[in-house]
């Protein structure tokens, strides 16, 4: 892939939040790279960082969180601007946050103000960011309404936060996400809320509209049914750092991290006899003050090699053109230590 | 006295229904009803695994706390036999009488952070169902109590500790000891694993799985993960609006779902393989019905892609089509549906 036509990249960006107890290193050496258009998907336990990660690439990180290290390039007509080092509160950035990149949040219950009608926060935004008199943003928020079927926009647009259903809430999100026709759009979680039936429209529509306004897609989700069903890429992320990325069929079809492995043969399978017992990863997640040394899957890895993984940490390295994974398996212990 | 017909039955729930008053104004007047649980029978069979699904609001949870009479039913019954062979009528029983039984009926709760009191220690949870039911002597509380962790697969050194010690999995386990302690017949699960993650999930499954083996349990298991589920259910009864829509033997479910609203669920389920991505997509539209104001006639009928004039006038009932199938659709036998697995 050539450098032109990555829309964003990501290279070994660090988040910390520094507390009295000591660092907790939310992310912690995390790379990957999106093409237009494309859908990544990052996945990865609680804890993992993961979204983390959708919020550093938009600095809106809660205090004291801050990026420590590392680049966001993000590449459009020409510019490449690195937001990691640009100011969270300067005026680049917010012209490129909700304009270039938008977020869907989790939790569409506790993302809108209760107190503004859905309709004005959205015509709000469309009024900060594009050339629209209040009365043309009106217009233009009806139809996004439509655009992502909320019916009867006209009345709908009145309506408070609590008066639309989860799924209702989760599209007025969306709509007010793409209200500036976005390059990136970032979804944290976006279904999890959701019952299987509204997540599969939730799905569709975000899929519909990528396709639409030729957006790319950033999926954060701890679901791998998701991921396989709309992701081209996949980075799964165990505790701060990425465990292995790749596209999505060889992530599910010839996974190189021993974490992967393990994650896919966890969950259930539609076509696994009843009463079979599932194969499950030993142990569980440690706490973010006391992460293991070397490789920090180590205590809970099948394939652990003694005083190799205990005490190096591997590199996340490429593969092959596609494929990258962090693991002392597939790359050589002896090379990395020197 | 109350009959329970089958003697393979541990518990047999007839025309369960609850509604909740809606009050408004300043007397507080029942302006209306919210229908939960809307005239829902179903069986248990000694040693099974009955997986209870459906979405959010349908009623699935209050079903279940019924069964354990944590919430008083509006009407109908639930005919329970007892270890020493009598049936009762569970809905019918005062709360002193109900006493006795509540020990052969126990729950395993959704989120293992709020149901464990954070002041209490692993030894006083676990223990406290013991100490209620006339175990006063401390020293064979203590061996029960490390008897139960150990069977939950945690260390009896540990009930010392307070629950922040622990992970979202080893919660669990707390809890399920806890469920565990008085020997129960039946356990009643609502939502054991959907708050853990997916590493973690499945070595509770597992769990419940041996316990099941080994102790002779009969699980309700309340879950909206269908794949769970799948992996864990004998059989499966599907709930739509506080109706009672579908039962059948989980495999056959799966293969050939009888009600449309199964089907949409099952196809709904994202299946984590890109290979088998689904090219054609059938998903419903619309949203899930008000329960306290649902439609006319089939609750389903408003999003249902089959519908008839017949499904918006009369309410279908639930009858055994085949078997051990019940379906509530008034086209069940002529409509062929799509299930997922082969």
């Amino acid at each position: 892939m050539n450098d032109k036509e990555k829309l964003l990249s990501v290279e070994d960006l660090k988040i910390h939040f520094p507390t009295d107890e000591g660092i907790v290193k939310a992310v912690d050496g995390v790379s990957f790279d999106l093409e237009a258009g494309k859908t990544l998907g990052i996945v990865g336990e609680s804890g993992c960082g993961k979204s983390t990660v959708g919020k550093g690439i938009l600095n809106i990180l809660e205090r004291p969180g801050k990026i420590a290290g590392g680049n966001i390039f993000w590449n459009t007509d020409g510019n490449n601007v690195d937001l990691a080092s640009i100011p969270p509160d300067s005026s680049t950035m917010r012209a490129i946050r909700g304009r270039e990149i938008a977020l869907v949040f989790q939790e569409p219950m506790t993302s809108f103000s209760p107190v503004h009608s859905v309709g004005n926060q959205i015509i709000e935004m469309i009024m900060l960011h594009k050339d629209m008199n209040k009365k043309e943003a009106k217009e233009w928020a009806m139809e996004l309404f439509n655009m992502v079927g909320i019916p009867n926009a006209s009345t709908r647009i009145k309506d408070y936060a609590h008066q639309f259903s989860g799924g209702l809430r989760q599209r007025a999100m969306i709509a007010m996400a793409i209200s500036c026709e976005p390059k990136l759009l970032i979804a944290d979680e976006p279904t999890t809320a959701l019952d299987v039936t509204t997540q599969a429209q939730i799905l569709d529509l975000l899929q519909e509209l990528q396709e639409k306004h030729k957006m790319a897609m950033i999926l954060i989700t701890h679901n791998l049914g998701v991921v396989a069903e709309v992701c081209d890429d996949v980075a799964v992320m165990y505790l701060g750092r990425g465990a292995e990325q790749g596209p999505v069929d060889s992530i599910f079809h010839d996974s190189k991290h021993p974490y992967t492995k393990g994650l896919l043969e966890s969950i259930p399978s539609i076509n696994s006899a009843q009463g079979e017992r599932l194969k499950s990863i030993v142990g569980s997640i440690p706490p973010p003050f006391n992460r293991p040394k070397g490789c920090t899957f180590h205590p809970r890895c099948p394939s652990f090699i003694k005083d190799v993984c205990d005490k190096h940490t591997p590199q996340y390295l490429p593969l092959n053109d596609v494929q990258r994974v962090s693991c002392f398996l597939h790359h050589d212990p002896k090379k990395e230590v020197e | 006295m109350t009959q329970i017909d089958d003697q393979n039955n541990i518990l047999e729930v007839n025309n369960l229904t609850k509604f909740f008053p809606i009050k408004s104004g300043f007397f507080k007047r029942v302006v209306g009803h919210v229908r939960a649980v809307d005239d829902v029978s179903f069986t248990l069979k000694q040693g099974e695994t009955l997986g209870l699904v459906g979405e959010s609001g349908c009623g699935k949870t209050t079903a279940s706390r019924c069964v354990l009479r944590a919430i008083d039913p509006t009407s109908g019954q639930i005919n329970f036999t007892t270890s020493n062979g009598n049936n009762v009528d569970m809905a019918a029983l005062s709360n002193r009488e109900i006493r006795p039984i509540r020990k052969e009926i126990q729950m395993i709760f959704q989120d293992p952070f709020s149901s464990l009191n954070a002041r209490m220690t692993l030894l006083d949870i676990v223990g406290e169902p013991l100490l209620v039911n006339g175990m006063k002597n401390r020293e064979e509380r203590l061996e029960r109590v490390s008897e139960l962790l150990t069977l939950v697969g945690l260390r009896p050194e540990y009930m010392q500790r307070y629950p922040h010690a622990f992970s979202g999995g080893e919660r669990q386990r707390i809890g399920i000891a806890r469920a565990l302690a008085l020997n129960p017949r039946v356990v009643v699960a609502d939502e054991p694993v959907s708050a853990l993650d997916v590493s973690v999930q499945a070595q509770v499954i597992n769990l419940l799985m041996d316990l099941q083996e080994q102790l002779k349990l009969t699980y309700l298991f309340v879950a909206h993960d269908l794949s769970v589920v799948k992996q864990i259910s004998d059989r499966v009864a599907v709930m739509y609006v506080g109706k009672m829509v579908e039962i059948a033997d989980t495999n056959k479910l799966f293969e050939k779902p009888l009600h449309p609203y199964t089907e949409a669920l099952l196809n709904a389920v994202p299946v984590p393989d890109p290979r088998q991505r689904k090219t054609e997509k059938k998903h419903l539209s619309g949203e899930v019905a008000n329960p306290a104001n649902p439609p006319q006639g089939c609750y389903f009928n408003p999003r249902c892609p089959y519908v008839q004039d017949i499904c918006k006038t009369t309410k279908p009932t639930l009858e055994e089509v085949k078997p051990g199938r019940f379906v509530s659709c008034h086209r069940a036998k002529e409509l062929d549906l799509s299930g997922i697995i082969k």
